[in-house]
């Protein structure tokens, strides 16, 4: 494929599919971009996607689905078309490692912060402690025992290693992101613009699509910013040299959420998962809280 | 075998470094595994003593930390405000400084929150002398202690340098989850079950293991922390235990000097800063003390922060090591501060409640 063909790329992925396509879009003008997110689709619509594909000349897919015989599974798309190229979804938890999904009997437990959750207030629910007691553990010491403060590093040796297996770079543009954005993720799996913007880049340039060397658009609408933006908190910030804000959540723009509920608090966001984690049960939030939290929160409070 | 003591400086000899010396010219300090510079951010906590560290950082013009401050001008002082770094009030137990850190960490929750006066009025069991007048219910209480709690991580995570005054080895504590306080219940309220509280007098061993426990958690916290600890000279005010106050008194003292030096030995970069031989050593007598023989005199509070300063208080040192944290973090007006200081007319002591006994 030449710059100067014609061009039709496939984006298949989740969350990130819609800004990986128009991140393209805008990087490569002559293109026909078509992005699907595939988690919430049904399996005939898959299949029919998976019809369509033949008539692209590039697939750049996020998709790994637990079941290596899934219709859109990359390595399955191989076998069928000669340019496929795959990456995985970008997970970030440097920023904000109190961000976590729970998942109870394979369905996602549905919150406060709809499929978000604090790590912080479901062990503490899960260890039983009284809600009035949870708002305090929002603190330097907590984070330590919980590694939060070793997570950037980790974060970033995480994200540099599954995307350099795939052949993607992103090593130099990290401080790049911090100096634009500070911190670059809304959630966990919710990357700035700039972050997908960049990758398609790198993903266009291996391609042919671009030079290498051309500039990445810093303009692309981020259809990722009216999600669920979880905040950094104040330690972590000063940690990250970051400005320092209160821990105020903000609900995505899209929901049901009456303006005065926008932009919930620490202690209406632990009101909320507690109420929610009530009408499962202790054992069961327990189950799915990581072990590593459950005990280091555990541990901090002995 | 050669004498070993041959080539020993003259601080190692008693005859050279005592017998022979003018007491003015008596520094016990040997050497300093570091050095204050004049911008680093500094807290002290402790027992009435540590106030004069205080007062002798702010004098001598080093950032001294205050994290807690009044919302409006006035009676700030009486009010425990820029007496320390936070409104902690005396701090005499390490039991007492690992419980305020595991409270500001929301590690412990202690079962007592308020205790009620004779005069209907509330206090905080923890620092209950930093509201003269009292507060008006519990909830009120319990709400000043958010600020106050937060001013307190701030504290320990914004200073590079934290001094800590050891005080008291006894202590009353709650027998249902084990909170010390710095008074005995029964001096600041009448309204408090006595079966719900009992007397206890620290070991080396508990004392030991406290500093420990705390330095290490402090680290956590804020790994680059500097620590100096020293020893009140001031004598305990009265004793529990069946015994005269001088002889619980030298137990008390001689269990902070001992567990001091454990912990001086067993972590990097704490210091042990000797005023309480600076005091109480027999180069210095009863002149060192007020006629009470307990209170110390302030020319030996001058001549003990004259020593302290020639070792660990380094100008040139300027800001060549940033605080620990950004903007949070904020050294007070030292004008301001120093002025408040100034206008202290003696140092605020739990432990005097004690003599209205």
């Amino acid at each position: 494929m030449s710059a100067g063909s014609p061009q039709r790329i496939a984006v298949l992925g989740y969350c990130q599919a819609d800004g990986l396509g128009d991140a393209l879009t805008r990087i490569c003008p002559q293109a026909e971009v078509k992005a699907w997110r595939i988690g919430v689709l049904d399996q005939q619509v898959k299949t029919d996607i998976a019809a369509e594909l033949g008539r692209f000349d590039l697939i750049v897919s996020q998709v790994k689905d637990p079941n290596p015989s899934a219709i859109l599974n990359a390595d399955r798309l191989r076998e069928k078309h000669r340019n496929v190229v795959f990456f995985p979804t970008i997970i970030f938890n440097g920023f904000q490692p109190d961000c976590i999904y729970l998942r109870r009997g394979g369905q996602q437990v549905v919150g406060a912060l709809r499929h978000m959750h604090s790590a912080i207030i479901a062990a503490a629910f899960s260890l039983g402690l009284p809600q009035a007691r949870v708002a305090r553990l929002f603190n330097a010491a907590t984070y330590q025992a919980l590694g939060y403060f070793d997570a950037f590093a980790e974060a970033c040796d995480f994200m540099l290693r599954t995307l350099s297996a795939e052949g993607l770079d992103v090593a130099p543009y990290i401080d790049e992101w911090r100096r634009t954005d500070g911190c670059f993720m809304y959630t966990l799996n919710h990357p700035h613009m700039c972050v997908l913007a960049r990758v398609a880049h790198l993903v266009a340039a291996r391609a042919g699509l671009v030079d290498q060397d051309s500039a990445v658009p810093d303009d692309i609408p981020d259809a990722l910013s009216d999600g669920l933006h979880w905040p950094v908190y104040p330690e972590i910030a000063r940690r990250l040299n970051l400005p320092v804000g209160p821990v105020v959540f903000r609900r995505p723009l899209h929901g049901q959420a009456r303006p005065e509920e926008q932009t919930p608090d620490l202690p209406t966001v632990i009101a909320g998962q507690y109420a929610t984690y009530a009408e499962i049960g202790r054992a069961e939030i327990a189950s799915a809280v990581p072990k590593r939290i459950l005990q280091g929160l555990e541990a901090a409070l002995s | 075998m050669t004498n070993p003591y041959t080539g020993r400086p003259d601080t190692a000899f008693w005859r050279r470094s005592m017998s022979a010396r003018p007491v003015a010219d008596i520094d016990p300090v040997t050497s300093v595994p570091f050095t204050i510079g004049e911008q680093e951010p500094v807290a002290t906590a402790g027992s009435c003593f540590a106030q004069h560290i205080a007062r002798t950082l702010v004098r001598r013009g080093f950032s001294y930390l205050v994290t807690e401050n009044p919302s409006s001008e006035g009676d700030s002082l009486a009010r425990g405000y820029g007496v320390f770094p936070a409104r902690f009030g005396n701090i005499y137990t390490a039991r007492q400084l690992l419980q305020l850190f595991r409270r500001a960490y929301g590690m412990f929750d202690p079962h007592d929150v308020a205790w009620r006066r004779p005069d209907g009025r509330y206090v905080d069991p923890f620092r209950p002398q930093i509201e003269p007048a009292g507060f008006d219910s519990a909830q009120a209480v319990a709400a000043e202690l958010e600020v106050h709690l937060a001013a307190v991580r701030e504290m320990f995570e914004t200073c590079r340098v934290f001094i800590f005054t050891l005080g008291l080895t006894e202590a009353w504590e709650s027998r249902i989850d084990g909170a010390v306080f710095p008074l005995a219940p029964g001096v600041v309220s009448d309204s408090q079950d006595d079966a719900d509280y009992a007397f206890h007098n620290f070991s080396v061993a508990e004392v030991e293991a406290d500093m420990l426990a705390f330095v290490d958690r402090l680290r956590k916290v804020n790994p680059g922390v500097r620590i100096i600890l020293t020893v009140s000279p001031v004598a305990l005010m009265a004793t529990y235990e069946d015994a005269h106050v001088l002889v619980s008194t030298t137990y008390s003292k001689a269990v902070l000097r001992v567990a001091a030096h454990a912990v001086s030995k067993l972590r990097q970069d704490v210091a042990y800063f000797p005023s309480f031989e600076i005091i109480t050593g027999p180069q210095g007598g009863r002149a060192m003390y007020e006629e009470d023989l307990r209170e110390v005199r302030q020319s030996s509070v001058d001549h003990v922060m004259s020593i302290f300063a020639r070792h660990f208080l380094d100008a040139s040192r300027g800001g060549a090591t940033p605080p620990a944290a950004g903007p949070a973090a904020r050294a007070r007006d030292r004008s301001v501060l120093e002025q408040e200081m100034l206008e202290a007319q003696g140092v605020i002591c739990e432990e005097e409640e004690l003599d209205r006994a």
